[in-house]
């Protein structure tokens, strides 16, 4: 048990500062969320006004059919995808933005840019763009030499392309979180370290690294959880196809929802979905706590 | 200079070049679109030299010919409006409830503090899909259904747990004894989150806020359902121009540039901010 | 499970339809003279619209209804996927905050079994409510009548409540470039044997491809273009003795052409392509031909500021099948009134208003295709403006009205007929993506649709 001293915020004070946003949340979240469970074991289809509870029923029908199945893999895929892509591409963006040159600027104010256009539209643009016949990428690979891709129109290529575009439209919210946890350092530090003659790769591994491990894992919270969900994107581009290879578990969801009206299983599918961020984000936070953790211990000695 | 600092600045400004270039590409491909008519738009090989037409954005903003009724608003200026009052408001409440719980989550010592922090975070996972249904109807019950306050409150979802998540992350890395000086000195809690705290978050708190508030701008499901005729959200907007028979890409085009500005200006602004946070920091 | 064909150009079908009506018409007629657009004034109406030049072409008008009738009007423009959850959102709970919606047939189904749908043939027959120069007999009844239902599912498409109104409809045809065509000295295929005979040619002209038509995994494959095809090969959903022919032997031989086509005359890439990508790659002049698309992308065509191939542009009805049948799909947007509307009656005076003659014909003027009410397809300006469309004067109209007389909605009518379809499509994209033997997948496809009516 930690003991509360006097530079800690007491517990009542946490409790009364905690008070309305958990209310505000709970409020607006809980009767729907208890619902949208309830319906995951009702037969409930949005054309009959009755529905019975089935028990697992839908459940057992999901994990019966392959296509569901093959539905997890893809999300897991696409969502490893996004994180190992985008990660590493914002801490690389970040790193270059703490450096002063003159492109610094340039680069900073167009980092915003792909996070003012709506998901779904920069989805329909992309779209466009990659159209193997009339899009501008493939005109423009050519120019270079390379041979037209198929892009979101194969069944091979497309669930890589949707990632190429979550890439475009939230690597800028990774670099801007990662940008300002590397400006949270405090200068001495760097500065102690250039005194000594620590090289840029140095000073990266040595301080900059291990301060920022808290904002990585933030990210990575962050885009794990939007990444299993993720919907518009893939809506806009490929509603799912060509055949099967973009059907992720949220589309398979919608589909049986607002396509077929059968709430109780999209609801089921979309509880499984739900378990599975919870799971996630449950062993990220490990991590991020782990870090936190320390910054505790500290905080205590002091 | 030496060549090896040579050669790293030469990298560096490459990778840069290429960022930006990665980033503002597809940007410019949609202002350019804007610009187009829909034949310069279709053409094969792509046109980079066309005559310019204004006329997706006056369509965008004054809409049709002939649609405009005497007296009102064009209908994508009230949309846009709109979005202004819920995604301000929405960011403004977040920050109000959200900035404070940040500092309690992240400084107290209650037991269980990273399951509420959690709790909080976990109203993201949901898929909208699971709660949206049940939300409309308890909004058409309750009169919350297509009202300004139903927005802001529903964005909640979307805004609080950004925040606080964001703020905890950079109030755990404030050292803690400028706090402890400040509260020997006498200073209640809140006046010491006012007047210590807060300046010395600056990059934090603005970067929070502009993701919040892009977040909120750009939300496409509950400006959907839950709002109506009299508080429809400029994405919507931007998706009238896909119509059943045909995508106006100019018109989409020119109202995705148009709703970009707001963002683009705050996003400037703050990043102003985040440079200031950066030399206070440095400062102490 | 033959329907009734749309009809809709043919003299001889709207007089005896005509005739079907007159006595309502009449009597309607007599009781009042002067009709009072004025009863519901003070109150308002919400309609909910899925974006369509329909839509654009109604906006301006509505100031008009307004003044009339003193309802204040409040129009929700949504695309069509957005429409669409909103309009579940609120008919599913029953809210009642949409009065007036744009719908159809297909989605109907689900809706009347639901009962979301206020019936319309009270609100027709009630001379209070319909003014008296309404003449329901104007519509071309195969239209009007696929909103018609009796709510047992597979059967009784045509009869029972009216259960929405129709706004504009939407057949099927070839769209050509006569100059790529006179260039290869082909002729326009007449056959779909023909059509496979000269699809490695097409491209070898000015065109850069050959042919272009969506080819996605949803409902529309099945039941609209490749639709067209189907039916045209005698393939229904089902037969007369109520066996479903997904995998018949002539299913199958038209899903191997259309494979065949889409893979000798269409670039890579052909098996995702969507409506509006069809409907722009013709535009931009890189195709040779567009196989049984919308009739109602030919505006777009037409147009010089949005076309590279306005003056390059001819029309053809559909080919025919092995033995000569031509048969086409066809869709119908239509409007309904919510059963949880609180506001029904000035809902109704909107969409009578709307679906009226006089309003119709200015939507058609502004381009809302294809119309509806007989008198609308006789209205010199509309005729005027579509005669000028196509290769030689007159060939549009030519070919719709061909198009007309075969197009019917030939499925049953069940509330999740569009999960049947999406699996239906399916089957067709296994077949051209993973190289799936036709039979086998269209089989499985057979089977699981076969689960879908328990």
């Amino acid at each position: 048990m930690v003991s509360v001293s006097s530079s800690r915020v007491s517990a009542r004070t946490t409790y009364i500062l905690l008070f309305l946003p958990a209310l505000a949340m709970l409020a607006l979240a809980l009767y729907p969320f208890v619902q949208g469970v309830m319906t995951a074991f009702a037969d409930r289809k949005l054309y009959y006004t009755s529905s019975e509870f089935v028990g697992f029923q839908n459940f057992i029908e999901l994990f019966s059919d392959d296509e569901f199945r093959d539905s997890i893999l893809r999300t897991l895929a696409f969502t490893a995808g996004v994180i190992l892509v985008q990660i590493p591409l914002g801490l690389g963006i970040a790193l270059l933005l703490v450096r002063q040159n003159w492109l610094q600027p340039l680069l900073r104010n167009t980092l915003v840019l792909p996070l003012l256009i709506p998901p779904v539209v920069a989805g329909l643009m992309w779209k466009t763009m990659m159209q193997p016949q009339s899009g501008i990428l493939n005109w423009l690979l050519s120019k270079v030499g390379i041979l037209p891709q198929t892009w979101l129109s194969h069944v091979d290529t497309a669930l890589l392309s949707v990632i190429l575009i979550d890439t475009w439209v939230f690597t800028p919210f990774a670099a801007l979180i990662l940008l300002a946890g590397l400006q949270s350092i405090p200068t001495e530090l760097e500065e102690a370290a250039q005194v000594d003659g620590a090289g840029a790769f140095l000073i990266f591994r040595a301080i900059q690294l291990p301060w920022i491990v808290p904002f990585i894992v933030l990210v990575a919270l962050f885009r794990v959880t939007d990444s299993l969900k993720s919907f518009e994107l893939f809506y806009a581009t490929t509603r799912g196809g060509p055949l099967n290879a973009t059907r992720t578990m949220h589309i398979m969801a919608y589909e049986e929802a607002f396509r077929w009206s059968s709430v109780g299983k999209a609801m089921a599918a979309v509880f499984v979905l739900w378990l599975m961020s919870y799971f996630m984000s449950m062993f990220l936070m490990s991590k991020w706590q782990r870090r936190s953790g320390v910054g505790d211990e500290t905080g205590q000695a002091s | 200079m030496k060549p090896v600092k040579l050669a790293e600045g030469t990298a560096v400004a490459l990778a840069q070049v290429l960022f930006i270039g990665f980033f503002v590409f597809p940007i410019i491909w949609i202002f350019m679109m804007s610009l187009k008519n829909f034949r310069d738009i279709i053409s094969y090989p792509p046109k980079f030299l066309f005559s310019p037409t204004l006329q997706n954005y006056s369509e965008t903003i004054l809409g049709a010919e002939g649609a405009l009724r005497a007296g009102e608003l064009p209908e994508y200026v009230r949309f846009l409006i709109n979005s202004m009052i819920i995604s301000g408001g929405a960011v403004c409440l977040a920050a109000l409830l959200g900035v404070p719980a940040a500092y309690a989550l992240a400084r107290s010592g209650i037991p269980g503090r990273k399951h509420i922090a959690f709790t909080f975070l976990s109203f993201r996972f949901a898929p909208e899909l699971m709660v949206i249904l049940p939300m409309y109807l308890i909004y058409t019950q309750i009169g919350l259904y297509d009202t300004y306050l139903g927005m802001v409150l529903s964005h909640q979802l979307i805004c609080l747990p950004l925040v606080i998540w964001i703020m905890m992350s950079f109030f755990q890395d404030i050292p803690i004894e400028i706090e402890e000086a400040a509260r020997v000195d006498g200073a209640s809690i809140l006046l010491t989150l006012r007047a210590v705290i807060l300046p010395m978050s600056g990059p934090g708190i603005a970067s929070a806020l502009i993701i919040a508030f892009i977040f909120s701008w750009n939300n496409l499901i509950f400006g959907l359902v839950l709002a109506g005729p009299n508080t429809r959200p400029v994405t919507m907007g931007i998706l009238q121009a896909m119509t059943f028979d045909q995508i106006k890409w100019g018109l989409m085009a020119a109202a995705a540039m148009v709703s970009a500005l707001p963002g683009m200006i705050a996003a400037i602004y703050l990043q102003r901010h985040i440079t200031r946070g950066l030399t206070m920091g440095a400062v102490k | 499970m033959e329907s009734e064909s749309l009809q809709m150009l043919k003299p001889r079908s709207w007089v005896s339809a005509l005739a079907g009506v007159a006595l309502l018409g009449t009597a309607t007629a007599a009781v009042s003279q002067d009709f009072d657009w004025r009863q519901q004034e003070g109150s308002s109406v919400n309609v909910l619209l899925v974006s369509h030049s329909f839509v654009d072409a109604l906006k301006p008008l509505v100031p008009e209804f307004e003044e009339m009738t003193g309802i204040t009007v409040t129009l929700d423009v949504l695309a069509e996927q957005a429409a669409n959850e909103k309009l579940l959102a609120d008919l599913s709970s029953r809210a009642g905050n949409v009065d007036v919606f744009m719908t159809s047939p297909l989605s109907n189904w689900q809706y009347a079994t639901a009962n979301w749908l206020e019936p319309l043939d009270a609100y027709l027959d009630n001379a209070a409510l319909t003014s008296p120069d309404y003449n329901v007999g104007d519509f071309f009844q195969g239209v009007l009548n696929s909103n018609r239902w009796t709510r047992v599912p597979m059967q009784g498409i045509g009869e029972g409540p009216l259960w929405a109104l129709p706004i504009n409809t939407e057949s099927y045809l070839l769209a050509y470039r006569p100059s790529v065509f006179a260039e290869l000295g082909l002729e326009v295929p007449k056959t779909y044997e023909d059509l496979l005979a000269i699809a490695d040619q097409l491209d070898k002209g000015a065109a850069e491809f050959g042919l272009i038509t969506r080819f996605d995994k949803f409902w529309d494959l099945p039941y609209l273009t490749f639709g067209t095809m189907l039916q045209s090969y005698g393939v229904e959903m089902i037969d007369a003795d109520g066996n479903l022919q997904i995998c018949s032997d002539a299913s199958v031989r038209a899903t191997d052409d259309f494979v065949t086509l889409i893979k000798t005359a269409s670039p890579e890439g052909a098996g995702a392509f969507t409506w509006y990508e069809a409907l722009q790659g013709f535009a931009s002049g890189q195709y040779a031909l567009s196989l049984n698309e919308a009739d109602l992308f030919a505006p777009v065509y037409q147009d010089p500021s949005q076309s590279q191939i306005s003056d390059d542009v001819g029309y053809a009805p559909t080919p025919l099948g092995p033995d000569g049948t031509r048969k086409a799909g066809a869709w119908i947007w239509s409007m309904s009134i919510n059963a949880a509307s609180k506001n029904k009656e000035a809902a109704w005076l909107f969409l009578s208003w709307v679906t009226s003659s006089d309003t119709m014909i200015a939507t058609h003027l502004t381009g809302n295709m294809n119309p509806v009410r007989a008198s609308a397809w006789e209205s010199a300006e509309v005729v005027e403006m579509v005669n000028s469309w196509g290769e030689t004067p007159g060939q549009y109209s030519e070919v719709t009205a061909t198009m007309a007389e075969v197009a019917a909605v030939r499925f049953p009518p069940h509330p999740e007929l569009t999960r049947m379809l999406d699996r239906w499509a399916q089957a067709v994209q296994e077949v051209y993506f993973n190289g799936t033997d036709t039979r086998t997948a269209l089989c499985e496809a057979q089977d699981d649709v076969g689960k879908m009516f328990n």
